[in-house]
């Protein structure tokens, strides 16, 4: 008897354990975990969807493990909200489904947040002690800088689509290709996607930026022959003294524009000024006995592309 | 019988008055006016020394309580400035804009003395070592990349004494507690950051980046210490922080539109963009959570030490501009700031130090705020003028 119960232990035990693996087949067919949004930055809020819309069992319960860590609170819910991980980290989410009439079936997913930093540097003007970044203007250069983080595969190991409105740059994927430069063309902005994927092909993460164009734009500064240009902009000038020096700085305004103008002009009470040899975009202002009120006007354009260009102007009592 | 003594003595008192008067009458006239003032000398001496009026002396109080606590210290420009070691006593040393010339100044009683006079023109941006034998100088030139001038200062002749090598085109540039000084520069189309050791002469590679338009937050620690990093802010483009260390650069989890940052071991504060309204929010790095400031505070116009949950703040709660921060960076919008001193470690609070408008009667747009070695002075540039101002705890 006691032989018989030994015999019959070892026949079960494989037989019960196949049973459960059976019933536990991972990503069975017609069940998935669906993700919102699709990429995922580390340390952000996204949702998790039980998708059996084809799926042929009729679904009894829903149990969620994350990292093998049941969720207790979240049983027999469709959706879950969770946090990604920091960068890095992997978290495993599985839907656990109970399925009428007895057994189990279970969809997996592996979620790698991953940082997708596009970078923008305008190749427009600004001036040298400004902080800020400058702004693209249309027919100015921008480049287009992509980081990932977040992924062990080093950029040359990566796979860069670039569109620029809707359009693919550089006749498409390219390897390592992580910078780009583009020309702004004609509109009010610009929309950048750029899909990063494995050397198998797989996609790893994919992001699209909107950016606006900018009109350039004239501000006037002083200039002292000692400490230089001032960091407050000028729009009334007293003068004080016997003369005074202002720069004008035409922001976003194409390099290429600023530095080779086909029209660049001062204009003093309406009337053309001399410009400076050595700076055109300065202007020294002079007294020249009496007082009263004056506007100084400054214009710099590009000839051929006519939006490439800006004017201002500001009022001087001397 | 009486009443006959009385009469008597009353008569006699009378008859001894009229004589009295009558021999003053005749004999007691005085001769001179000399004979009716009284001459006080020296044992009876007259002393005809001239007694001159008493010169009324306005005492002036030299105690630290009775300086105004806000005030400005030189009235020169100024392109840098760093509190030095200096016995626990207060001194700042400071590089004049425009001329380079290095000056120290007793922030107690104002005295300014000039170290150096080599003239570096057109000097526009400065950084002093921590004992004030080392600094470097940048001019002001019509493009970003700069020249940049190092040198050490004679302490005989206080000549500046450059160290040759340094005169690449440089993006920014900071010196370290530990004398060294930190430099980032354009290679190939990108950012790379340097160390430089201005005692031993040794160079390292700190960290290397694919774009240029880089703000940096360089660290006192110099090359031991973390590095921060983030694309220059502006309203329209979004941007996040990054972390140099080790040679390794990492992305850390706060970004936005119109961003900027600071940072340290524990804390990051930031401001960015969110809908059409600027704001700004403290992350905790241990947490990984933020919480939202009431108030728009810039970490450019911050103090923040290496570790620790409390910074010094100037801030103005006043709307700003849709194209903020553009329009400050620009010279087109300006702030009137007050100080305070916000603690972040579990219930965010702020706490007004000085309202400076109010205390100084001038617009002082706060920024490069420092604080002094014994933690009781701050400083800081007026934007607006360059000129630097002390506020003593």
């Amino acid at each position: 008897m006691k032989y018989v119960f030994f015999i019959l232990v070892f026949i079960l035990i494989p037989v019960s354990f196949s049973f459960a693996q059976s019933n536990l087949s991972v990503g069975s067919e017609g069940l998935s975990i669906d993700i919102e949004p699709t990429y995922i930055k580390p340390l952000s809020k996204f949702t998790v969807s039980l998708n059996d819309y084809s799926f042929g069992s009729q679904v009894a319960g829903i149990k969620w493990q994350i990292n093998n860590k049941l969720m207790s609170e979240s049983a027999n819910e469709r959706s879950v909200s969770l946090v990604s991980p920091e960068q890095g980290g992997q978290m495993v989410i599985e839907a656990v489904v109970e399925l009428v009439g007895g057994g189990k079936s279970v969809a997996r997913k592996v979620i790698t947040p991953t940082y997708l930093d596009i970078i923008v540097e305008p190749q427009t003007r600004t001036p040298f002690f400004y902080q800020g970044r400058s702004l693209p203007s249309i027919d100015s250069r921008m480049n287009l800088i992509a980081l990932v983080n977040g992924t062990t595969v080093s950029s040359n190991d990566l796979i860069y689509t670039w569109q620029l409105n809707n359009k693919v740059v550089d006749g498409g994927s390219l390897r390592g290709k992580n910078t780009i430069t583009i020309t702004i063309p004609m509109g009010q902005y610009n929309i950048i996607t750029l899909e990063v994927s494995n050397l198998a092909g797989e996609s790893l993460v994919r992001r699209s930026i909107q950016v606006r164009n900018f009109t350039p734009k004239v501000t006037f500064y002083e200039v002292s022959s000692l400490y230089g240009q001032s960091k407050r902009a000028v729009t009334n000038l007293s003068l004080i003294s016997d003369s005074d020096s202002i720069q004008a700085e035409p922001y976003y305004l194409d390099i290429e524009t600023y530095n080779k103008p086909d029209l660049l002009e001062w204009k003093l009470g309406g009337v053309k000024s001399p410009t400076s040899a050595g700076n055109p975009y300065q202007i020294t202002l002079a007294r020249n006995g009496g007082n009263g009120r004056s506007t100084v006007d400054f214009h710099v354009r590009n000839l051929t592309q006519l939006l490439q260009g800006s004017q201002g102007s500001f009022n001087v009592n001397f | 019988m009486k009443q006959q003594i009385f009469i008597i003595a009353g008569a006699l008192i009378v008859l001894i008055l009229i004589l009295v008067w009558v021999y003053l009458l005749f004999f007691g006239t005085p001769k001179s006016a000399q004979d009716v003032f009284s001459e006080f000398g020296l044992n009876g001496e007259v002393d005809n020394s001239i007694v001159e009026a008493p010169v009324e002396i306005e005492e002036v109080s030299t105690s630290p309580t009775e300086r105004p606590k806000l005030r400005q210290l030189t009235t020169k420009l100024v392109a840098g400035f760093r509190e030095v070691k200096n016995n626990n006593i207060p001194l700042v040393y400071f590089v004049e804009k425009g001329t380079g010339h290095l000056y120290s100044i007793n922030p107690r009683d104002g005295e300014e003395v000039r170290l150096s006079g080599t003239t570096i023109p057109n000097t526009y941006k400065a950084a002093i070592s921590s004992e004030g034998n080392f600094m470097a100088v940048s001019s002001f030139t019509n493009s970003k990349n700069q020249p940049l001038v190092v040198g050490e200062i004679s302490t005989s002749s206080g000549a500046l004494e450059l160290v040759e090598g340094f005169k690449q085109n440089v993006r920014d540039f900071s010196i370290s507690d530990s004398n060294e000084l930190l430099y980032a520069m354009t290679v190939n189309s990108g950012l790379s950051g340097y160390a430089y050791d201005l005692e031993t002469a040794k160079s390292k590679e700190l960290f290397k980046l694919p774009f240029i338009e880089a703000t940096i937050q360089w660290s006192k620690l110099g090359s031991l210490g973390s590095q921060y990093l983030y694309p220059k802010p502006s309203y329209a483009l979004e941007g996040s922080l990054f972390e140099a260390k080790n040679n390794k650069v990492s992305r850390l989890p706060v970004d936005g539109f119109g961003f900027s940052a600071l940072a340290n071991d524990d804390i990051i504060i930031y401001s960015s963009t969110e809908g059409e309204k600027a704001i700004s929010t403290i992350f905790n790095r241990e947490t990984g959570v933020g919480e939202k400031l009431n108030t728009l505070v810039m970490p450019e116009k911050c103090f923040l030490p290496d570790s620790g949950y409390d910074l010094v703040c100037a801030n103005e709660s006043v709307q700003v501009p849709f194209e903020f921060p553009d329009v400050w960076y620009s010279g087109e919008f300006s702030f009137k700031d007050s100080l305070y001193l916000i603690s972040s470690k579990e219930l965010l609070s702020a706490e007004l130090m000085v309202d400076t408008l109010t205390t100084s009667g001038r617009e002082l747009d706060i920024t490069n705020l420092q604080t002094g070695v014994n933690k009781t002075e701050i400083y800081f540039t007026n934007k607006n003028d360059d000129s630097l101002w002390i506020y003593e705890i």
